[in-house]
């Protein structure tokens, strides 16, 4: 069990998963055990597991309480807030409560999950101002620092995830973060970060992804190129990388090579800015003058719409 | 200069596409130190030029507004006819409550000893109309054979005749108002070239914004400390395209060429991008998009810049852009355009494809290496080592006083222009360019010029309130060059023209224009790096708006004079 806490408290959730998956098949009747396990698959995003080891604790006469409030969390860290106000007052108000913790993270996230860095910078705050330690203040400031980057306060989310990574270089999903931020402002300072995370097989796709950008952006177009080779052959209906590999063809001046796969981007995702913008670019240079100047004017429709809506409800950090 | 727009635009894709691909991303930590290792290639020789000037913008009033932000340009022109290269700089200005004066411009003259003297008195241009300054452009407007000085500022212009100083040498006169340029609003960079083919160089004027002191709202920086407002706080001001007349006066032509009204104009370059032999107009905007004007004759233009490729970036999206410059660097034969643009943008790099169509290119020329903390101003392409590619020089230096993620001074950028994977790319030369470029400076104007006629690219940079820096080329001199003097028929302008050199089973080509920089004026000779190639071929010349000539048996590392229909002159 203490390496399991070890685990959690590094966040480490996927090899704390592991374990505590090895520790209850040697003791399946462990209540809390399948609630810790329940909470930190949810945690993950591994909802199937987080659903079987909810189900066992019921079976286990787990206290329904504990039950309700785990759903309500897994509710809240989606997006849906439907009560989220109240559960911050608690938060503020029993700041000593053990459940606090898990309360808000699941609310921060949710709130970046519903597009409301703000709300989400908020929780965080409150959050920060129990003066957590080790992996849970890591992961305080690396959501601080989601909130301020979808804010555009990129020195700030900067700042943040500096600081996180500081209190737990282990915390991967921060590195990334800090890389995807770093590979167009200063690619030079990302390479080493999506290095490293490929070292640790952290989410190969996106990390390669990362590397062919930061590649295209040093005008290694040729490395680019290779790791985008791969990925296309793995993921060839992944739009992100249908539409960086167009970017690389029109840069190395092969847009006949970018025109299908931007359309392709586009048959998945019709109103995906970027690839529209860049068939844009890759008719213009395919010397189609009419049709760049029609998908042009799409590319505006777009960018207009982008601007008059509100912001739809965003991945989960 | 533009801010708040691509933020927000950077979220929407952000949020649309799952891609980081557009956010401003000031670094937290400082500018990273350049390599230090290497030859140097410019040497600091401003102690021993006598030229001892800095542009005042006038923050000593602590009242952070939006005009002290652009800072002055220089220009380096030959004056007085006597080969040698002059400087001129605007002073900028004071701000004394609501009041706004100007600082006294400076000529200094060109000795030919590597020194200059102030002949700013005796030639009238400290005599001139006092205003707050900003850039100058140079023509001979009036095709006497002498080159007259634009001076660009708040809520004016002035137009300097260089005529005969009955006491000897040369003088400035100020004909403004006789030549009908009376705009009263903000101008910042101008740029003559003979738009149709009169043989007249006519004038476009960038105009920034509608500050005033009654229209200066207060804006702060992240602390809620005062600093300079971003330009989206203001309205464009509409550009002006003036027709000289031929007679002294210009003809406001603005309404008639179809000039967009909505750019807040900063840097202007008029080139032949298309090599139809009439000159092009392209400027930077701050904030908005880019223009480029195709000359279709007859005065009449098309902006085209949206669907050549040239407005915005490879993502779409508009810059703050500043400086200007196009060139050759990729052996096309056709002007690449390049701009330089505010922090968490990269400078632009558009590839001309076919005169008509541009690839924004920064990437794949490895200009993104540079990183984005950095607000770029004066450029130029400059085969600074003569080895017959075109290089890049950038000076930068940021508007805000304490710009989050990034630093107010900042240092400058060579850029050498290299072979990788097949293809043209850029590369910092980091601490090799000399001690100037291991400092961090304030940079707005720069122009290159050739101060001591011996045949290399030195550089002047302006600065905000601190002096004006003269670097003279010392690269390693393994390379061998030609310079051309071109001279039109009858004074005619020629800015237009496009050179092409025959070198070692290469092509050199290599363009007349007008404008350039940011706020400055560049040395108008037309400069060759030949390599290690010690003979040269053809030299052909496509005069604008005239015909071709062709020159043969010309000598390395020389300078030749042509008259545009005659033959050659020895130096």
């Amino acid at each position: 069990m203490n390496a399991i806490q070890q685990s959690l408290s590094e966040r480490d959730l996927a090899l704390a998963q592991i374990q505590l998956e090895e520790y209850l098949r040697n003791d399946d009747t462990d209540a809390d055990t399948h609630l810790l396990a329940a909470q930190t698959a949810r945690r993950n995003d591994d909802f199937p597991t987080a659903d079987r080891h909810l189900a066992r604790y019921r079976d286990l006469n787990g206290d329904k309480e504990s039950i309700e409030l785990e759903r309500l969390l897994r509710r809240s860290q989606l997006g849906d807030l439907n009560g989220a106000t109240a559960a911050i007052q608690f938060c503020i108000r029993n700041p000593d409560n053990p459940i606090v913790p898990l309360m808000l993270e699941a609310h921060t996230r949710g709130y970046l999950a519903g597009g409301q860095p703000k709300l989400a910078k908020n929780a965080a705050d409150v959050w920060l101002k129990r003066n957590p330690t080790g992996g849970e203040r890591a992961y305080a400031l690396f959501l601080r620092g989601r909130s301020h980057e979808y804010r555009g306060e990129i020195p700030d989310a900067l700042t943040n995830y500096r600081e996180s990574l500081t209190a737990n270089p282990k915390l991967r999903e921060c590195t990334l973060a800090l890389a995807d931020v770093l590979v167009r402002e200063s690619p030079q300072d990302a390479l080493p970060l999506f290095e490293q995370l490929q070292a640790s097989a952290y989410q190969p796709t996106e990390v390669m992804l990362g590397l062919a950008r930061c590649y295209r952006q040093l005008g290694e177009l040729e490395r680019a190129a290779k790791l985008l080779a791969t990925l296309e052959t793995e993921q060839p209906a992944n739009v992100a990388v249908l539409v960086e590999s167009a970017k690389l063809a029109l840069d190395q001046r092969r847009p006949a090579d970018a025109e299908p796969r931007l359309k392709r981007a586009i048959s998945l995702v019709p109103k995906h800015r970027d690839a529209n913008v860049q068939l844009a670019r890759c008719l213009r240079d395919l010397g189609r003058d009419a049709e760049a100047a029609e998908q042009l004017a799409t590319a505006q429709r777009i960018d207009d719409s982008l601007f008059r809506e509100p912001p739809p409800p965003e991945k989960k950090p | 200069m533009i801010r708040t727009r691509y933020l927000a635009l950077g979220i929407a894709i952000l949020i649309a596409g799952g891609i980081a691909i557009a956010l401003r991303v000031p670094r937290a930590a400082p500018l990273p130190a350049p390599d230090t290792s290497g030859p140097d290639y410019f040497e600091d020789v401003t102690a021993t030029t006598g030229i001892a000037f800095a542009y005042r913008n006038g923050e000593e009033a602590n009242l952070t507004t939006i005009l002290e932000s652009l800072g002055g340009g220089v220009a380096a022109f030959d004056y007085d006819g006597d080969g040698k290269i002059d400087l001129f700089f605007p002073g900028g200005g004071s701000l004394d409550g609501k009041e706004i004066r100007g600082k006294p411009s400076k000529l200094f003259r060109n000795l030919g000893d590597g020194k200059f003297r102030d002949v700013s008195v005796e030639t009238g241009i400290a005599v001139g109309p006092s205003f707050y300054t900003h850039g100058v452009a140079v023509a001979d407007y009036d095709r006497d054979g002498f080159t007259d000085l634009l001076v660009t500022g708040w809520n004016r212009v002035c137009l300097f005749h260089n005529e005969a100083n009955p006491t000897g040498g040369r003088r400035f006169v100020d004909v403004t108002a006789r030549a009908g340029l009376n705009d009263t609003r903000w101008a910042t960079s101008a740029a003559f070239g003979d738009l149709d083919g009169d043989g007249f160089p006519d004038l476009y004027i960038c105009y920034y914004v509608n500050w005033s002191f009654e229209n200066d709202p207060k804006c702060t920086d992240t602390q809620n400390t005062p600093d300079v407002c971003p330009p989206q706080k203001f309205q464009p001001l509409q550009h002006r395209l003036y027709r000289n007349n031929g007679d002294g006066t210009f003809q406001d032509r603005t309404i008639p060429s179809k000039l967009r009204p909505d750019g807040k104009g900063l840097g202007a370059v008029i080139v032949d991008v298309n090599a139809d032999g009439k000159p092009d107009i392209y400027i930077a905007n701050d904030g908005g998009d880019n223009f480029l004007y195709l000359n279709r004759g007859g005065f009449t233009f098309d902006e085209v810049g949206k669907i050549a490729g040239v407005a915005t970036d490879d993502n779409g999206l508009y810059n703050g852009s500043m400086g200007v410059d196009a060139a050759d660097y990729d052996g096309t034969g056709r002007p690449a355009l390049w701009v330089t643009n505010f922090q968490g943008e990269v400078p632009a790099l558009y590839r001309n494809i076919d005169g008509n169509r541009f690839q924004h290119l920064s990437q794949a020329a490895g200009i993104g290496r540079i990183g984005r903390p950095f607000v770029g101003f004066g450029t130029s392409f400059t085969d600074f080592d003569h080895d017959g590619w075109e290089d890049i020089f950038i000076a930068n230096g940021h508007v805000l006083l304490r710009p989050a993620g990034s630093t107010y001074r900042q240092r400058p950028i060579l850029l050498r222009n290299e072979e990788h994977e097949g293809r043209r790319q850029f590369r910092e030369l980091a601490g090799k360019g000399g001690s100037y470029f291991r400092s961090e400076h304030v940079g707005r104007g720069l122009a290159v010029a050739d101060l001591d006629n011996d045949g290399w690219l030195d550089a002047i940079i302006t600065h905000q309130n601190d002096p004006v820096i003269v670097l003279r080329n010392v690269a390693p001199r393994g390379h061998h060059w030609l310079k051309l003097a071109l001279h039109g028929k009858n004074h005619r302008d020629i800015i237009g023209t496009t050179l092409t050199l025959e070198v070692n089973g290469r092509k050199l080509t290599r363009f007349v224009k007008g404008g350039g920089s940011y706020l400055s004026a560049n040395d108008p000779r037309i400069d060759f790096g030949l390599g290690t190639s010690d003979r040269i071929g053809r030299l052909s010349i496509a005069w604008a708006y005239g015909v071709v000539q062709h020159f043969e048996d010309m000598n390395i590392d020389r300078e030749y004079t042509i008259h545009e229909g005659e033959e050659l002159l020895h130096h």
